[in-house]
């Protein structure tokens, strides 16, 4: 008997995850843009990922007689101030502006989630003190922590994605918790606490899995939002070491030659702004799938 | 309600505490030798010493917060920057206005832009209307900052010389930085305004309102615009932080002298006192505006003006 | 159907906003150009008209020549080094007892003369007994000696250090005693001791952060930290007009100076006349205005060459393979480096010091100074130990420094040497330069008045606790230095004996010397322009119009 209860309140929460997986998946599909922006995000991943095969030229590799040319026939993109291809620039830049906004995610999320689950299951004090303590963090507006702890930590790849990571914590953390606060009441909740479900086994086997649909709404905005905040960082001066070629630093990098090279900056600049493109199109068609009032 | 106002208040000087907590020891951290920083790199090993016995450096951690913590809060004596020896509270009453100035037309240039947008797409739902206006803000979304501002710069300053590129002055001079900080919180206004518009504009008021024979332009503004304003209202409070810590950018470019300027010299400088003071103004600012965002929630809706009289918590939004 | 419409919108709206700046951009290689030169017809009419009228600043509209300039500054305290080294305002806000000219030569200013009392270390100097401040505070030989005590107890200049004391002889004359005989130190203190009243800087409310009363042929009108400052002509300055040496002269009735920090805004602000010249602008930005004919460009050697310092510290596997270190001179192109980094304005150094120190002996540029070989590079590397390790090169993260550290990378690279950039924010920069086993080699752009001056912050081994400014223990050397910077020691034979022990051993490598450029309206019509020291004109004293 007590067998049976446990073996239907564990699984009633993968099953109900799996079919509303599909449902999702469904209603994705359904929507033109956002699988538009799927397949531009995918295209891109595939993209960068064959980097070293697509990219004509190493991307290091500079050539003084080549020096701020517009885009040609030899260089699609044209060559940037010290005579490299910004075509393989842009290609292998993907991959550091793409994972550091992705792996800050990750790390803001799961950190994020952990913390909100924590407060939300707990509720009461431990709630109050984790809530009054993400009220500072988020009382101080993220560029400037992010500023301050890329300080910190000195610039770089990984320090870089720390230092991202820290200001996406408090939201993902925030919503989880909302989010499990209408989830606690409900009843299998109640069943599994009536068996004496650890209560780490509850959080992190039945309401987490029931809670985290607006958090990966939330995380996909995210990517977008940290590529950009990679770029003003690289912008103020932190960020990654050179030659490093992401796509914020290139950015920042040839500002100055707005007026004579304006290619150098356009290119970069575009790539910026399709990520974010595809990366929103893809959080507007989750946010409209996940939405419990589109549900038909 | 002046009760809740008072308690909301009185909640801002813990913040500020924690800010000050926070910020003070993420400095510590910081890699760098603030007295060399100030005495240029060619200063002495005595002069070195001296200056580091001078700020303090020497003294555990604990003391050192105390004394800054003591100083702030208690004596409201905020310093002076430590490589400059200008005062900082002098700096910041100079700074503060122009930054807060900027956010603030960014606000009302995104709302001003982002609402109307969002209204037409709404009433336009699916129509080609629609899609224009999604479509603009998606853009709104894509584009990073410094480089509209890098463009925007060179179509008005350079192109048709319209508007000066940089420095400080006249209201003219905040509207490129304005512009070029601004098209997130568009993209976000009109997004949020066209889906509560859409929530609302089906229900049954706006249907009998309509059936009323009140104009079509009232059923917009009075029935639909102002039911759904909260999660408008709600974007804006976020985007107001996202343009104060935004405006660290936009300052740089565009050469004016606030506090986000203020605020990375002094984290590029070690200043800390300039960094830890600054810090804890710029969480004053986006609290008050937070609180400006309640209060807005109470005057258009009564039943959330009711819950605060009684002094419940708020809560509303995050529901 | 409806959603495609909206996806088409979507991707066409996002392409036309593309090709919009794009087209507007594309163009504007050229199409700048032609609209400037458009343009310079109607500017060059007018200013000529108006040149005849009146001459000097005619054109400009509202009478203030107006100054765009990088370095910022936050306070205007006499007391603080960068403010005496490198702002273009300088002159305008503060007096010093003497100047040093573009030509190096050493002027009076409120000291009326100097001299050496023979034995290296006493100076007299006296100073105009008539100097009064815009407070109408006279200045007289104490306020001298406070300041100079004053600035020695600071410490935030350096070169104040070398004094040993200051004794008043009279009411406008004194005595500066120095620590040691070293050629250049008794001038430092001439060109770097601001002439303020004590009783006005002690009356004033922030120690002169934000306010100045200083004996300056200038008014300060307007500050605003980070942004602008304004200076006014005075009408009772104090020096007789016939006594005002041409370099100290007051041309300009109103002034302003703007900072502009960003590269590319420096640029448009000569373009659409925010401001009338720009000073030190960025080589690569001030190509865009070659062969206008609407500005004037002024291309001058800057003081400052940029250096490689090898480190000292014996953890380094640099420190003890000289093979290795002439290795990496002879893989660089300083010529690439120059037009790569500089965009071609600057000139290939041959020695650590620019050519503008007092000292710099000119048969050096005659030298073979490890010019371009990567064939010798690869042959020296043959002999070296080096193994295929990979070597840490510590700079500034400015983006100069990051295009010419990722050029030396690539030559490097090209040789077989692997080289990892760690470059870092000036704080963390200043923290780490003096600890010589933190990196391999180190790119600094140190100057120096003279010769001694940059020898003693450099390779002296008893100027750190860690040594020399790499880490370096190398008592020969400082004995060498030593020897050569007294007044009787400063013969051009220990000079050369110096820079040939420095270039032997491959201590410093000089790479690029680049030039400082300023821009100027040509309607200006800037006529003779004075020189600073520093390498740029200075705005004050050059003379104007026809």
């Amino acid at each position: 008997m007590m067998v049976s209860v446990t073996n239907a309140a564990v699984s009633a929460a993968p099953r109900k995850k799996q079919s509303e997986f599909m449902r999702v998946m469904r209603q994705m599909r359904k929507n033109k843009l956002a699988m538009l922006g799927l397949i531009i995000f995918i295209a891109e991943l595939i993209i960068v990922l064959l980097a070293p095969f697509i990219s004509p030229y190493d991307y290091t590799a500079m050539d003084p007689i080549a020096i701020r040319q517009g885009p040609s026939l030899q260089h699609w993109f044209g060559t940037d101030d010290l005579g490299r291809d910004i075509f393989s620039r842009i290609l292998y830049g993907g991959r550091y502006s793409i994972t550091m906004g992705l792996f800050s995610v990750a790390i803001s999320t799961t950190v994020g989630m952990s913390i909100g689950a924590v407060a939300g299951y707990f509720g009461g004090q431990v709630d109050n003190i984790i809530m009054r303590l993400l009220d500072i963090i988020q009382s101080l507006p993220a560029m400037l922590l992010t500023i301050v702890i890329s300080a910190v930590l000195g610039s770089g790849y990984g320090n870089t994605i720390l230092a991202l990571s820290v200001n996406g914590l408090p939201a993902a953390a925030r919503m989880l918790r909302a989010q499990m606060m209408r989830e606690r009441d409900n009843e299998y909740i109640e069943a599994a606490q009536s068996i004496n479900c650890s209560k780490f086994r509850i959080i992190v086997s039945h309401l987490i899995p029931n809670s985290f649909s607006p958090n990966i709404v939330q995380a996909t905005m995210g990517v977008a939002n940290m590529i950009v905040m990679a770029a003003s960082l690289s912008f103020i001066g932190l960020g990654v070491q050179p030659p490093t070629p992401e796509w914020g630093a290139m950015l920042s990098g040839a500002r100055q030659f707005i007026r004579q090279s304006p290619h150098m900056v356009i290119f970069p600049g575009l790539a910026i702004a399709i990520t974010i493109l595809a990366l929103n199109l893809m959080g507007d068609g989750l946010r409209d799938a996940l939405d419990p009032k589109l549900k038909r | 309600m002046a009760r809740y106002v008072l308690k909301r208040l009185l909640w801002m000087i813990p913040i500020a505490l924690g800010v000050a907590v926070l910020v003070f020891t993420l400095m510590c951290f910081c890699p760098g030798d603030p007295a060399e920083i100030i005495l240029g790199s060619t200063a002495t090993q005595e002069n070195l010493a001296a200056k580091r016995e001078e700020l303090g450096l020497n003294d555990p951690y604990i003391i050192r917060l105390g004394t800054f913590l003591s100083d702030t809060f208690i004596h409201f004596d905020l310093g002076e920057s430590w490589i400059t020896g200008a005062s900082v509270k002098e700096a910041i009453a100079e700074r503060l206005p122009r930054t807060l100035l900027l956010s603030i037309i960014q606000l009302i240039i995104s709302f001003g832009i982002g609402i109307p947008l969002g209204v037409m797409a709404a009433v336009n739902q699916n129509k080609w209307q629609d899609n224009l206006c999604m479509a603009l803000a998606l853009i709104g979304i894509s584009i990073p900052n410094f480089w509209l501002a890098l463009l925007l710069v060179i179509l008005f300053s350079v192109k048709l010389n319209l508007l000066p590129a940089m420095g400080i002055g006249g209201i003219e001079y905040y509207i490129l930085p304005a512009l070029a900080g601004c098209t997130n919180g568009i993209a976000a206004g009109a997004r949020q305004t066209r889906s509560s518009m859409l929530d609302v504009i089906r229900s049954d008021y706006i249907t009998t309102a309509r059936a009323k024979g009140v104009p079509e332009w009232q059923v917009i503004v009075k029935h639909g615009l102002k039911n759904g304003l909260i999660p408008i209202i709600t974007v804006m409070g976020t985007h107001f932080g996202k343009m104060l810590g935004g405006t660290m950018v936009i300052e740089t470019i565009f050469a004016i002298p606030g506090m986000g300027q203020y605020i990375i010299n002094g984290v590029n400088n070690r200043d800390y006192q300039v960094v830890q003071v600054g810090s804890i103004f710029l969480a004053i600012a986006f609290s008050f505006c937070m609180l400006a965002v309640d209060l807005l929630y109470a005057a258009v809706d009564p039943r959330i003006r009711a819950r605060y009289a009684k002094g419940g918590k708020r809560r509303a939004k995050k529901a | 159907m409806k959603k495609l419409g909206k996806k088409l919108v979507a991707l066409g709206l996002t392409l036309s906003m593309f090709a919009l700046p794009l087209a507007g951009c594309g163009g504007s290689g050229d199409g700048a150009q032609t609209t400037a030169a458009g343009g310079s017809g109607d500017g060059g009419a007018e200013s000529t008209a108006a040149a005849e009228v009146s001459g000097g600043l005619s054109s400009l509209e509202d009478g203030v020549l107006d100054i765009g300039v990088t370095v910022s500054w936050e306070t205007l305290t006499p007391f603080r080094s960068n403010i005496a080294n490198n702002v273009p305002f300088a002159y305008a806000a503060y007096e010093t007892l003497a100047k040093l000219t573009g030509d190096k030569e050493y002027i009076p200013w409120v000291a009326k003369s100097w001299e050496s009392a023979g034995d290296g270390v006493t100076y007299n100097v006296e100073i105009y007994d008539y100097v009064t401040d815009s407070a109408g505070n006279s200045i007289t030989a104490n306020d001298i000696k406070w300041m100079i005590d004053e600035s020695k107890e600071a410490g935030l200049k350096p070169c104040f250090s070398k004094v040993d004391h200051v004794d008043v002889t009279g009411d406008y004359t004194l005595q500066i005693v120095m620590t040691e005989d070293m050629v250049g130190a008794f001038e430092q203190i001439l060109t770097n001791t601001f002439v303020v009243s004590q009783a006005a800087y002690e009356g004033s409310k922030d120690q002169f952060a934000t306010e100045i009363i200083s004996t300056s042929s200038y008014l300060m009108t307007e500050f605003v930290a980070d942004s602008v400052i304004s200076f006014e002509k005075r009408d009772d300055y104090w020096q007789k007009e016939e006594l005002i040496e041409p370099q100290n002269a007051a041309n300009v009735e109103k002034l302003s100076f703007h900072l502009i920090k960003e590269a590319s805004q420096a640029g448009i602000a000569l373009e659409t006349k925010t401001v009338d010249a720009f000073v030190q602008l960025d080589q690569n930005t001030a190509t865009q205005f070659e062969g206008n004919p609407d500005f004037t460009l002024k291309a001058m050697s800057y003081i400052n060459g940029y250096q490689l310092y090898f480190s000292g510290d014996e953890s380094r596997i640099i420190t003890d393979d000289l093979n290795l270190r002439q290795a990496i001179c002879y893989a660089i192109d300083t010529e690439g480096l120059i037009n790569g980094v500089f965009a071609g304005y600057g000139q290939k150094m041959h020695d650590p010091i620019a050519d503008t120190s007092v000292g710099y002996l000119e048969k050096w540029k005659d030298e073979e100074y490890y010019d371009y070989n990567p064939d010798k590079a690869r042959e020296l590397l043959e002999q070296s130990d080096y193994n295929g390790e990979t070597l840490v090169l510590l700079a500034t993260s400015g983006s100069t420094m990051q295009r010419l550290c990722q050029m030396i990378q690539g030559y490097l690279l090209e040789v077989g040497i692997n080289l990892e950039l760690n470059l870092v924010d000036t704080a963390l920069y200043t923290a780490t330069r003096l600890d010589g086993s933190q990196y391999d080699m180190t790119i600094n752009t140190v100057g120096g008045d003279s010769l001694p001056d940059h020898w003693s912050i450099r390779y002296d081994c008893y100027a750190y606790s860690t040594g020399d400014a790499t880490g370096r223990h190398d008592e020969e050397l400082a004995e060498l230095l030593r020897t050569t910077w007294t007044q009787a020691g400063f013969t051009e034979e220990n000079i050369d004996a110096v820079h040939n022990y420095l270039k032997d051993n491959m201590y410093a490598y000089g790479m690029v010397q680049p030039e400082n450029i300023d821009v100027w309206r040509s309607d200006l019509g800037l006529q003779e322009a004075v020189v600073t020291n520093k390498g740029s004109v200075n705005c004050l004293s050059s003379v104007y119009g026809e």
